[in-house]
């Protein structure tokens, strides 16, 4: 594969919260070199990704792995097994098996992959609640802008510039965004998906849940190398400089 | 140490005019005639412009306005140094609008990381190009990310804009990691 393809990957019944996850997943490992995963419903997908109580015959695909709780006994036929809670670099593990199967084979397998994914700490589990506004964005994540963005997304809004401009200085998660903004999650998210469509926004997975952000990202040329510690003066002095200047 | 806001930018830009529009005092200018005939200006600033915010309490934001001549740029890290926030105006009017910001850029290189930064366009309306997109463009192929926003600096709305967006920066850069 010298060019970059578009793979799909589609779930099948796997839990709602699952679902959800391996959508913010996609975000975060769902390109590579050699092609780009998005989510699909349509049989015939690359990959499909299947609870072990899938009915026989429903689970179709070139490669399929099975969705297995920790303890849960998956047949013996040689297929990846994803292990509960879902985690997003075994996830990513399974992408690249599944690229590299579909490289070497050809087309058509719908088994032979017999890698264990392996266990690390989740992004995202699926035992936690991800509710729709925040899953595509990811509610674990860390977002910066890479380049200010045109009047298609600022809309000459002051809103959307002021929630731009929070995102230029660090790396900050949906619930950050909302909270330094005072905008609702449905507009942040609004804005950090039409950022995201024009390929403006820097999506890392954060350490921890909401963590700080420095060392997880892939740090562009000029990224502030530390971030100087939180001082309640500054804080105030700000606020005050807003009532001041009728800003607030 | 009082907190102060930095303008800064190439000559004729209006680094004077931004901080007439928002100090509460005439602001100091250290403006001198001008022999420069590459300026198409009667007087332009040497030393540096100097306005002031008053706050509640009696504190004060200094507003400060570097000298634009690419000769003083050994006084614009210096000016900077520890600002609540910078702006760099760019005139498009002058011959090589993106070369001026990347002056600006590259001499404030060490100090920019710390900063939050604006950038503000004037003369957008009779000189279209660049645009504003290759502004922002320009300084993305350098790795820097900064709001950039057209602005008649004579209108206080309008500084007071780049003003917003530096503070929001600076609010990020302040709130608590675990909030």
């Amino acid at each position: 594969m010298s060019t970059k393809q578009a793979f799909r990957v589609r779930t099948q019944g796997l839990r709602k919260a699952e679902e959800l996850s391996i959508a913010v997943f996609l975000r975060f490992v769902g390109q590579s070199e050699k092609g780009r995963w998005t989510l699909s419903n349509e049989p015939g997908a690359e990959l499909a990704l299947s609870a072990l109580d899938t009915p026989p015959g429903q689970a179709q695909a070139n490669v399929i792995a099975w969705v297995a709780d920790a303890e849960a006994t998956p047949p013996a036929d040689g297929r990846m097994v994803l292990r509960r809670p879902l985690q997003v670099e075994a996830f990513g593990h399974v992408l690249r098996a599944c690229e590299n199967h579909l490289e070497t084979r050809g087309v058509p397998v719908a088994a032979g992959l017999t890698q264990a994914a392996p266990q690390i700490t989740p992004a995202v589990s699926a035992g936690q609640a991800v509710s729709p506004g925040l899953a595509s964005f990811g509610a674990h994540a860390n977002h910066r802008l890479v380049r200010w963005p045109g009047s298609e997304v600022l809309q000459n809004q002051r809103q959307r510039k002021i929630l731009a401009s929070f995102l230029v200085s660090r790396p900050l998660s949906l619930h950050q965004l909302v909270s330094l903004s005072g905008v609702s999650e449905a507009a942040c998210g609004d804005f950090l998906r039409a950022l995201a469509e024009l390929n403006l926004l820097e999506s890392h997975p954060a350490a921890g849940a909401d963590a700080a952000p420095a060392a997880s990202m892939a740090e562009p040329v000029h990224a502030p190398p530390r971030l100087p510690p939180p001082s309640a003066a500054t804080g105030s002095l700000i606020n005050r400089l807003r009532k001041r200047l009728g800003l607030s | 140490m009082e907190p102060k806001i930095v303008f800064t930018g190439p000559p004729g830009a209006g680094k004077t005019t931004a901080i007439a529009a928002i100090s509460d005092t005439a602001p100091v200018v250290t403006d001198v005639v001008n022999h420069d005939a590459g300026l198409a200006k009667a007087r332009t600033t040497v030393g540096m412009d100097y306005g002031s915010v008053m706050l509640e309490g009696g504190e004060q934001v200094r507003l400060f306005g570097t000298p634009g001549q690419e000769r003083f740029d050994f006084l614009w890290p210096i000016l900077t140094k520890d600002a609540l926030g910078l702006a760099i105006l760019i005139d498009n009017s002058r011959a090589d609008p993106l070369a001026d910001l990347r002056v600006f850029l590259k001499s404030l290189a060490p100090t920019l990381s710390q900063l939050a930064c604006v950038v503000g366009i004037g003369r957008l309306e009779s000189h279209p190009r660049p645009s504003l997109d290759d502004f922002s463009a320009a300084m993305a192929a350098s790795g820097w990310v900064f709001p950039v926003l057209p602005v008649d600096v004579r209108e206080r709305d309008d500084v007071l804009m780049l003003i917003d967006l530096m503070l929001a920066q600076a609010q990020a850069r302040n709130m608590e990691n675990d909030e």
